[in-house]
């Protein structure tokens, strides 16, 4: 009898299986594990305090200190065809410290509003490896506070019963137009002789004239708070002073974070047509990517005397009428002495804004006169990426109010919506970003209304990285932020070639009535990036450079004295470049254009405040009149200003003056009286001729 | 024998002599003169005490930027001061001396300014002989208080500013003395050592250090009156 032949296969087999199946398991269980990926929540009612984005960063794990992985969002590819959206997608990206800590910012409830700054910081500082970053109340942002935190103890700070979210800060928003990211800086210049590069632009200002005339900005200190400096080291002594004061806060609240802001060139070149325009001028360099961060650059500059501020850059926060928290630190700024001079913004083609209405009540909001409920957007191309924003003028908080901005196709299915990252995000504020695969058309935005009620609400949607169909555009009232605030000097762009307004140039007046922006300065202008492949400089954000540098040129021509330089007063200092700049239409509505193309004066004739026009018994009593001499015509009418330039009323004349005083008509101020202005420094021009006057009006009798 | 003017032309610009540092010399000769016929004879030395004094005299910046603007006039001094049987005095001395300009600026309708330095020093003095007739050294250290005005207008509206400095100076010199009963006229000559400095003077009132600047340093020459 043979011995029964075990059958050793069923041994290796399980042998062979089980193993396998172990490893499979033991690691899906380890996977799954909330203790085994760091800092991943799970409790519903902490997610719900927790941006999406960091959840998912959470969840995926954070990576090691030093690595640029960032979740949320497709990895961004070189040379991405739209400079602005890919910037919007980076702006729903979760923040990576360089240590590995994120950078969130927290909101508290209001049960916790007693609690002041530094009660703040003891309560989140409470938590291991939590590190106050900036403390945002001093910006608005209502009782916020910009954290540096280990991923592990997200759901730590999201349980304090004092907290009321955790998210992504609101990032800023470049203004210029066509400048692709992700191209590296090659060094300075590649291969060839070494060229110094000027903008087109000065020569349209009147600047060499002005050196020669009023110097070259010795003595002045000039700042730029920007996004990024890449390259800027390889141009110093060259398209940059010699010598710059630098300092970042980009990711950082000791002024030493990344001052190439993740490979941006944008500051770069606003600094070099700023030493294009005033090249004795110092220069203080700085670069922020968060308000807070914003918050600390600004206070370095006043601390080191800066005397202005040249910010070519946007943020979506803000109720549209010149407050917010970026409008309160220009305001800071301004109160210290600092004139802050802000890019107007791009978003002329791009904008749309209209009160809230939903007459059917299904949650979408109608957004023109014939009750369509979205924004169908031009023909896109393959492998573009949209951006858009959505605001609303609820401001700080807008916890019991919210509203998402939706990217649909013609079918009308959803392809991204910023619920999907940024619902219960306690701002105003909704961003989102989509990639196309192919090229496609009938993409439409729209607006759902999802929490609280929307009445008297103004929308406004901003697309970024393209324009609106052109039924949609709405171009008054597209001015950025903060260039929307009373404190800054907001610059519209004209092209240098033709002179004409560029047709992206934002334009006011703010919710308000403020008559924005203030100037116009040249744009489409070479920088050296051009010997790198890059573009000329388009964009209100090369325009801003060179008004800033045209007011440190002015100031530089106050009276020296043997210990002290006296300075202009900053009022006098918009007066000059307000009655130098070159009108650009005479019509009254000047939403776009401001005071003109920006001209440096040469001599005090070439302000065109003239005897044409004066004002009689203006202070010395009697009754206030004004003449024109040499009217254009018999029936001339005046137009009334205000010093923010809004018109408030027109003035026609009461007849022509005295035979003595030859050919002029008056005009009669009493006239004004129903507009029941307020007391104050008022402006007359006839518009004709561009003669005007100031005069003092008293105000209403008691 | 070198020629004089020649060697005044070698010198820095900021010691090359103009008409008011000559009349500076010509002053401090003037005492020298004055004491000759007491020159050599014993003075009379009191026992010590303190002392007023008051003077006037010609203040000179010495930095040639400031010149170019203050060129320099008439200054005056007062002090109270102790001496010694012997030869050692301190005293405690306050000068001024004010000056007005038109800066340059070419788009103000209204350019003026104005220069007011007081230094505040204690000083030691040393004679060096006995006599009617001393020469003395000097040395000591102190304050130099500076304040500029501005008043400058364009358009319809003027500003005025001002400015202010504090800056701690050495003073050297020496001078000339003649002794009587019950006064000792005095010729001396200064140098008030300041550091460097200048700032931005904003319309809002605020004022920037932009670090190297103008010389604070002075020369005085001038002639005081002590009552014994």
């Amino acid at each position: 009898m043979q011995p029964e032949r075990r059958d050793r296969r069923a041994p290796q087999f399980l042998h062979g299986a089980v193993r396998p199946c172990l490893t499979v398991l033991l690691l899906a269980l380890f996977l799954h594990c909330p203790a085994a990926t760091a800092g991943a929540v799970s409790d519903p009612a902490l997610r719900a305090k927790i941006q999406p984005p960091i959840l998912r960063l959470l969840e995926q794990g954070a990576p090691a200190a030093g690595s640029a992985r960032r979740a949320g969002s497709p990895a961004n590819a070189a040379n991405v065809q739209a400079r602005s959206s890919a910037w919007a997608a980076r702006a729903s990206e979760a923040v990576l410290l360089p240590d590995g800590r994120l950078l969130c910012f927290v909101t508290f409830r209001e049960e916790a509003a007693s609690l002041d700054g530094a009660g703040r910081e003891r309560l989140l500082e409470a938590i291991p490896g939590c590190e106050v970053h900036v403390d945002l109340a001093a910006a608005d942002l209502g009782p916020a506070c910009e954290v540096r935190i280990p991923a592990e103890q997200i759901a730590a700070l999201a349980a304090l019963p004092e907290v009321a979210y955790v998210g992504i800060p609101p990032r800023p928003f470049p203004l210029d137009v066509g400048f692709p990211t992700g191209r590296p800086i090659l060094a300075y210049p590649s291969g060839g002789a070494q060229t110094f590069v000027e903008s087109e632009g000065l020569a349209e200002m009147r600047v060499p004239e002005f050196w020669s005339f009023g110097g070259r900005g010795a003595g002045v200190r000039l700042g730029i708070i920007d996004i990024g400096f890449t390259g800027y080291e390889e141009r110093l002594g060259r398209e940059l002073p010699a010598t710059v004061h630098t300092r970042s806060y980009y990711r950082s609240s000791d002024g030493r974070g990344d001052f190439s802001g993740d490979g941006e060139v944008h500051g770069t070149a606003c600094a070099e047509i700023l030493h294009d325009v005033a090249p004795q001028a110092e220069l203080y360099l700085a670069n922020a990517g968060t308000p807070g961060e914003l918050q600390l650059a600004t206070e370095w500059m006043v601390k080191e005397g800066v005397e202005i501020i040249s910010h070519s850059v946007g943020w979506f926060l803000g109720a549209g009428d010149g407050t917010g928290p970026i409008q309160n630190i220009v305001g800071m700024a301004r109160e210290a002495g600092v004139i802050w001079v802000n890019a107007a913004g791009n978003f002329g083609r791009s904008h749309w804004t209209a009160p809230f209405a939903d007459s059917d009540l299904d949650d979408l909001a109608e957004l023109n006169a014939e009750g369509a409920e979205s924004l169908v957007l031009p023909p896109v191309p393959a492998n573009h990426e949209i951006g858009a924003v959505l605001l609303w003028d609820k401001w700080p908080f807008s916890t019991d109010l919210a509203f998402e901005l939706e990217l649909v196709n013609s079918a009308g299915d959803i392809l991204t919506s910023s619920a999907y990252d940024y619902q219960n995000y306690p701002y105003a504020y909704r961003p989102i970003y989509y990639r196309t695969r192919l090229a496609q058309e009938g993409l439409q935005l729209r607006i759902r209304h999802t929490r609280g009620s929307g009445a008297v609400i103004r929308l406004r949607v901003i697309r970024n990285d393209g324009d609106l169909a052109e039924a949609d555009q709405v171009l008054e009232g597209s001015v950025a932020m903060p260039a929307d605030s009373p404190n800054a000097l907001a610059v519209g762009a004209f092209s240098w070639g033709d002179g004409g307004l560029e047709s992206f140039s934002s334009q006011g007046p703010t919710t308000t009535g403020l008559l924005k922006p203030e100037i116009l300065g040249p744009d489409g202008v070479r920088t050296s990036l051009q010997q790198n492949g890059y573009s000329p400089f388009y964009g209100t954000s090369a325009a801003c450079p060179h008004v800033a540098g045209a007011l440190a040129l002015l100031f530089s021509t106050g009276p020296p004295g043997a210990f002290f330089d006296a300075r202009w007063s900053i009022e006098d200092m918009l007066r000059a470049l307000r009655e130098t700049a070159i009108p650009m239409t005479p019509d009254v509505n000047r939403a776009g254009t401001g005071w003109g193309r920006v001209r440096l004066p040469l001599g005090r004739s070439d302000f065109t405040t003239s005897a044409r026009l004066v004002a009689l018994g203006n202070g010395g009593g009697g009754p206030l009149r004004l003449r024109l001499l040499d009217p254009p015509s018999a029936g001339a009418d005046l137009q009334v200003f205000d010093v923010t330039g809004r018109l408030r009323g027109l003035l026609h004349p009461a007849g022509p003056a005295g035979a003595a005083s030859g050919a002029a008509l008056e005009y009669d101020a009493s006239a004004l009286a129903p507009l029941r202005l307020s007391r104050g420094i008022y402006w007359a021009r006839e518009p004709g001729t561009g003669a005007r006057v100031s005069f003092y009006w008293p105000g209403l009798a008691p | 024998m070198r020629n004089p003017r020649a060697a005044c032309a070698s010198l820095p610009p900021a010691w090359r002599p103009d008409h008011r540092f000559r009349l500076g010399l010509l002053l401090l000769c003037l005492a020298l003169l004055s004491g000759l016929p007491a020159w050599g004879a014993s003075g009379e030395d009191t026992g010590g005490g303190w002392y007023p004094a008051a003077g006037i005299g010609y203040v000179r910046p010495s930095d040639s930027e400031v010149r170019d603007l203050y060129p320099g006039g008439v200054g005056y001094s007062g002090a109270m001061g102790y001496g010694w049987p012997g030869r050692l005095r301190v005293e405690v001395r306050m000068d001024w001396h004010r000056q007005s300009a038109h800066p340059a600026a070419p788009l103000a309708e209204v350019s003026k300014s104005q220069l007011t330095l007081i230094p505040v020093t204690v000083e030691g003095h040393y004679s060096i002989t006995q006599g009617r007739l001393r020469p003395y050294l000097l040395a000591g250290g102190g304050v130099l208080f500076s304040e500029e005005k501005f008043t400058y207008g364009i358009f319809e509206s003027t500003t005025t500013s001002s400015g202010r400095r504090k800056d701690l100076v050495g003073v050297v010199g020496g001078g000339l003395e003649r002794r009587a009963s019950r006064w000792i006229l005095r010729a001396s000559a200064r140098a008030v050592l300041g550091g460097a400095g200048r700032d931005v003077l904003r319309a809002t009132g605020r004022s920037d250090d932009r670090g190297d600047g103008s010389s604070a340093s002075l020369f005085t020459f001038g002639l005081e009156l002590q009552l014994r």
